[in-house]
């Protein structure tokens, strides 16, 4: 028998292989470092649910892009808190695992936001200040984006 | 859905009918990335060279076999790409065509060929989703990456696509010169209301091969950007998605849940099918080898050929028995071949993880292009809106 074949958990049960903690008590394989229980996608729900959508295509599609008649277009406009899977858990590593174990909607990132942060079209109107003010945008586009910036 | 459920899906199917179809308008392209996957930029010598871009059909013949080939396969979705599939005058009218085929166009291009005028026109054919690559946050570096000046045109694309109602997803292409600047990549994203992002890793197939030493990322980058992916993206609702598979084995996937993980769709019940310009098929975008032609042989035929069950079956001696052999599949295998000239070879991602010093001596086994000094390629005004965009 390939012991490889089988899932960690089994030879974990079996005491085939070490456990390792991911910190909060989930556990992986010693030889294989993907639980296989965890779903790679996101439960955002607009996928078709056919497993098609599910499958990467090389370099160039958004797998969210369905072709079934049901299912909406491109992930475009979803708001933050729809894929959202449970808690997280990589609290080891994030930076901002303070607020945000559930996909909620926090806006806060690199630290310029906070307690009481601004809404999401404010706080994006200021980043978009910010890159006008920075010069990286090309000047007839910051023209016609600045009245947006102003919001 | 798993990756282990996902190999359950990843069969190929018993008849011959598949959701999507890629073509490639036209092989020419007016910007010069030094990554870029396009197999025809494969140098003599190379694993993939010789692939023959001469004869592309004339608009009446590339319309009748987007016709024949979408009734024959009963895709639904059509992606349009190339080479810069803008360079081609009658890339609108192919576009629209398209459209009257199927359910579902997307678009990607280079975005120095997007007027106001082009993006109309492509928000009135119906397109669902425009792909715009941005390399860095800056037109600097974007544009040295790019060998072009285009990032303003590429920011000037977006703009114009949104205002016409056309949703645009960013590229990224995560390499070693520019993986550091992919916070201010979804900065820029954010700020302009693109909620969209596709993270490729480089897989160097094509002309790329020659650029791994300096480009290639290591997978201590890749995930340093997938933390960022988690965080921004959430944070911003910014959908990021994965087209090039990135293996378990070297990043554990499941801590980036916001992130939709892809993995090589080559013998699936969902293949990444491409057609050129001349209708030759082939397996996805970055494979060299033909699996017909739809001038030639039905899609029955064609599609019941060997290549997709051998190139599955395919993968790296050092992936078999791992519980993720059918899915993962050793990532892409076609960029195995393009670097070593075998299927079964570890693709550079995997090799370089497995052995480090390979980096610094890659020029041994595969020629290793210097990088000339030269003047960045300035796209042609004459070829954007003025000319494709006019209905």
């Amino acid at each position: 028998m390939d012991l490889k074949r089988l899932p960690p958990s089994l030879l974990i049960a079996l005491g085939l292989a070490a456990c390792e903690s991911d910190g909060d008590g989930a556990t992986v394989g010693a030889c294989l470092n993907v639980d296989p229980t965890v779903t790679t996608g996101s439960s955002s729900g607009t996928s078709s649910g056919s497993g098609t959508t599910e499958v990467g295509p090389c370099l160039d599609v958004d797998p969210s892009i369905t072709t079934g008649g049901t299912t909406i277009g491109p992930c475009l406009d979803v708001p933050p808190g729809t894929t959202s899977t449970g808690a997280d858990t990589d609290t080891d590593t994030d930076t901002d695992t303070d607020t945000d174990t559930d996909g909620d909607t926090d806006t806060s990132t690199g630290g310029d936001a906070g307690a009481g942060a601004p809404s999401e079209s404010s706080h994006r109107s200021a980043v978009l200040g910010r890159l006008l003010d920075a010069g990286i945008l090309p000047s007839d586009v910051a023209a016609r984006l600045s009245g947006e910036a102003d919001d | 859905m798993s990756v282990l459920e996902h190999s359950e899906l990843a069969s190929v199917g018993d008849d011959c009918q598949i959701p999507r179809l890629d073509f490639e308008l036209t092989p020419g392209c007016d910007h010069k990335c030094a990554h870029c996957y396009n197999v025809w930029t494969a140098d003599e010598g190379d694993p993939q060279a010789g692939y023959d871009t001469g004869g592309q059909l004339r608009t009446p013949e590339f319309k009748a076999m987007m016709t024949d080939i979408v009734a024959q396969t009963g895709a639904r979705h059509i992606t349009i790409t190339g080479g810069e599939p803008l360079l081609r005058k009658d890339a609108l009218e192919i576009i629209e065509h398209a459209g009257a085929c199927v359910d579902v166009v997307t678009l990607i291009t280079n975005g120095s060929h997007v007027d106001a005028q082009a993006a109309a026109r492509l928000g009135r054919a119906g397109v669902r989703q425009v792909q715009l690559t941005l390399l860095a946050g800056d037109r600097d570096d974007h544009d040295r990456l790019k060998g072009a000046v285009c990032f303003d045109d590429t920011i000037r694309a977006a703009v114009n696509l949104t205002e016409a109602g056309v949703p645009v997803q960013v590229c990224f292409v995560a390499m070693a010169e520019n993986w550091h600047q992919f916070e201010r990549v979804m900065e820029l994203c954010y700020a302009l209301g693109i909620r969209g992002l596709s993270y490729n890793r480089m897989s160097p197939t094509g002309g790329a091969i020659h650029h791994i030493a300096r480009l290639m990322p290591t997978v201590e980058q890749i995930e340093a950007n997938l933390e960022t992916a988690e965080r921004l993206g959430r944070a911003w609702g910014i959908q990021v998605s994965t087209a090039m598979p990135i293996p378990p084995c070297l990043i554990r996937i499941e801590r980036y849940r916001w992130v939709r993980f892809g993995f090589c769709s080559t013998g699936s019940s969902s293949p990444n099918i491409v057609i050129d310009g001349k209708g030759n098929v082939r397996s996805c975008n970055l494979a060299s080898g033909l699996m017909g032609n739809v001038l030639e042989q039905p899609w029955s035929e064609i599609y019941a050929g060997r290549y997709q069950r051998d190139f599955k079956r395919n993968v790296p001696e050092m992936c078999r028995g791992c519980s993720y052999e059918t899915s993962c599949q050793g990532g892409c295998k076609e960029s195995g071949f393009a670097t070593f000239g075998d299927h079964a070879h570890p693709e550079p991602l995997l090799w370089l993880a497995q052995n480090p010093d390979w980096k610094d001596a890659v020029g041994e086994t595969v020629d290793q292009s210097i990088v000339p000094l030269r003047r960045l390629t300035r796209p042609s005004r004459r070829a954007q809106g003025a000319s494709i965009g006019e209905a």
